[in-house]
């Protein structure tokens, strides 16, 4: 079962793992990044930051406290790094159109900051004509990454519906704003009550199993896969 | 110098007189003028420009872009302007900095300078501005700060060495275009500190971009920021033409830039210009890749204008961008030269010839079959290098997913490929 929350036991994480934080408190995770340790590192609940790319927005680099880690065990049974390399190409690719963002990001206010150059759902849209890069939620910026290597965590096509209070309890930073019809469909969450959004537990469940299991079968997450670790009570 | 407030409600705001003023221009075609003739206190100037052609004010909160009609004289880096046809307008521009003076006429008709509105912007070369703030440089913050320097308060001291190292000259020199003058009646100057917490409208725009792209007079900082906001912005079927020109014009100025700020803008410019250049204008696209006699482009540069074109050619029909010989060409020759086992380990090695591959696959011209030799027997040392060709796959097997509603018989080679990668895979 590779994926864990952090206690008083060390886990290795090497790079391009995936980590998960707790940034509105209370222990549940709220959002991803992947983890990039210059050598493998052995973690626990006590440990500091660690090196991580994210998207937030800006897609960024910057050393994290993680929560929770969750491993597909890149190239395992590998005789060369083809996983990492993968990941590594889309990573450094984004990064270039990162910079882009940077500079405008220091140009906006707070507020256009939060929904400019990001999306709830889908959870990562390709370039086009008008804006010619990637856009991504934090969970859709590692499931391209990983889609890169030719793994899918999740069946997007199957997602459960969360509905707008969820977001908003996960959406701290931007709970007020989501109440607007006009910011919300800029983040693909307009018209309706719910939405199939890509939510952190997902990935860290899907994560949560055999990594032959994750290659070979996307992960359908169902109602109570949002929490990591799962539910049991709401899924019931 | 007399503050004047609102006095019902409270609030600073430009005095609607000055408002009138501005709003003579094309913008505002119905507005006229019409100062009260109520005389209490007089005083020069609201506003300030950023750059050398948009004013900005606040009104009530309500921010107004300005763009000042040609005509506007600008002076040295860190010397006033005064607009001609608007001549209350007084503006310092400052490299990094930009600002307003605000001055009350004294009873015997001569001005006396009282305020100074500097908004600092620490994101352009702001060095020069710094030299000359001097005592107030410790005020600053990192950006939009205002240094609001008032004769008669605590920072007096700083304000006169102010104006008197860069405005008094210039005041001197622009006295005889200091002749109109605003009425303050009830209320107060402009409550600039709006300003320097949001967002000119411009970037927001496409036509106050677009505007800024064609501009000769724009500045360098602000040209970059435009280039920026293009990126995500849309342009209607009007605009888009003068974007690709503007942005072709500025990725060719300035591809060999090794400032990071313009190599950040010049790759913006780049993922924008090749998603929208219609096919006539592949091959004008194809000489960015070329190197000068003396100057070669960074591979950073080399990464998005291969990733433009992969990206443009898997939207056009085949045709239309297969007879673009020039950009095959270019498109191989990076292909080419990347694909070597030691080069494609490098940072962005691998996604230039990964892209430049694409292109010259989508191509389907003659360079292909030796590039796709060239892929098939990448290997280093032990290592079979499975990873690239596995990627090469992945996107030909994606974009012949795009195309198999639209161009079947492409989306067919693409697939047929991508299986002959995959199975040439050996683990």
């Amino acid at each position: 079962m590779p994926a864990w929350m952090l206690d008083k036991t060390d886990r290795q994480v090497t790079e391009f793992d995936v980590g998960a934080l707790d940034t509105v408190g209370g222990g549940a995770l709220t959002h991803l990044v992947l983890c990039v340790p210059s050598q493998p590192l052995l973690i626990n609940q006590d440990s500091g930051p660690i090196e991580s790319v994210e998207m937030g927005p800006p897609l960024g680099a910057t050393p994290t406290k993680v929560a929770a880690i969750g491993t597909a065990a890149l190239d395992l049974h590998q005789a060369e790094p083809g996983e990492r390399r993968k990941i590594k190409a889309f990573v450094d690719d984004r990064f270039e159109e990162r910079n882009a963002q940077l500079e405008r990001l220091k140009a906006l206010s707070l507020i256009e900051q939060i929904y400019s150059e990001y999306v709830i759902h889908p959870p990562f849209v390709e370039q086009d004509e008008d804006v010619p890069l990637w856009r991504f939620s934090c969970v859709g910026f590692v499931l391209r990454a990983y889609m890169e290597a030719r793994i899918n965590l999740l069946d997007l096509a199957k997602l459960p519906h969360v509905s707008l209070n969820y977001l908003k309890g996960n959406y701290d930073r931007m709970r007020k704003l989501l109440d607007h019809l006009e910011f919300r469909t800029r983040l693909g969450v307009g018209e309706g009550d719910s939405w199939p959004v890509a939510m952190v537990g997902h990935v860290l469940n899907s994560l949560a199993r055999e990594p032959d299991e994750i290659r070979r079968t996307p992960f359908v997450p169902i109602g109570g896969d949002d929490r990591f670790p799962r539910n049991e009570v709401e899924s019931a | 110098m007399t503050t004047l407030v609102d006095q019902k409600t409270g609030r600073q705001s430009i005095h609607k007189d000055i408002y009138r003023r501005r709003s003579q221009g094309k913008r505002f075609p119905g507005s006229v003028l019409n100062q009260a003739s109520e005389d209490v206190n007089w005083e020069m100037l609201q506003g300030f420009v950023t750059g050398d052609s948009c004013f900005y004010s606040d009104l009530n909160a309500t921010r107004f872009d300005f763009k000042v009609p040609a005509g506007n004289a600008e002076l040295s880096q860190t010397a006033l302007t005064v607009n001609k046809n608007e001549p209350d307008c007084v503006v310092h521009i400052g490299r990094g900095a930009s600002g307003a003076l605000v001055f009350s006429l004294n009873d015997d008709n001569s001005l006396a300078p009282v305020r100074l509105h500097l908004n600092w912007n620490a994101a352009s070369n702001s060095r020069a501005v710094t030299e000359i703030i001097g005592g107030l440089r410790q005020k600053m913050a990192s950006r939009g700060t205002w240094i609001d320097a008032e004769a008669g308060t605590e920072s007096s001291k700083s304000f006169h060495r102010l104006y008197k190292a860069i405005a008094e000259p210039s005041v001197t020199r622009l006295k005889h275009w200091l002749k109109s003058r605003v009425t303050l009646h009830q209320t107060a100057l402009a409550h600039f500190e709006g300003v320097e917490e949001g967002t000119a409208q411009w970037i927001c725009n496409s036509k106050g971009i677009l505007h800024r792209l064609e501009s000769l007079g724009t500045n360098a900082a602000d040209r970059i920021t435009a280039v920026l906001f293009a990126e995500t912005t849309a342009f209607t079927v009007e605009e888009k033409p003068r974007m690709l020109d503007a942005l072709f014009t500025f990725i060719q100025g300035n591809r060999f830039s090794i400032d990071e700020r313009t190599v950040v803008a010049v790759g913006s410019a780049v993922r924008k210009f090749a998603m929208n250049m219609p096919a006539a204008k592949l091959d004008q696209y194809a000489q960015l890749f070329v190197p000068s006699a003396t100057e070669s482009i960074s591979c950073r540069i080399e990464l998005e204008l291969a990733k433009g074109a992969s990206w443009r050619l898997a939207k056009l029909p085949s045709a239309e961008g297969a007879s673009a010989k020039q950009l095959e060409t270019r498109l191989a020759e990076l292909a080419s030269d990347y694909l070597a086992p030691r080069l494609i380990l490098q940072k962005n090695y691998a996604s230039i010839a990964l892209a430049a591959t694409v292109g010259v696959i989508l191509m389907n011209g003659e360079p292909q079959e030796a590039l796709l030799k060239r892929v098939h027997g990448l290997r280093a040392g032990q290592h079979e290098m499975n990873w690239f060709r596995e990627l090469l796959a992945d996107r030909l097997t994606d974009i012949a997913g795009k195309q198999v509603a639209v161009d079947s018989a492409r989306a067919d080679r693409l697939r047929k490929i991508a299986k002959e990668l995959d199975g040439s895979i050996h683990y």
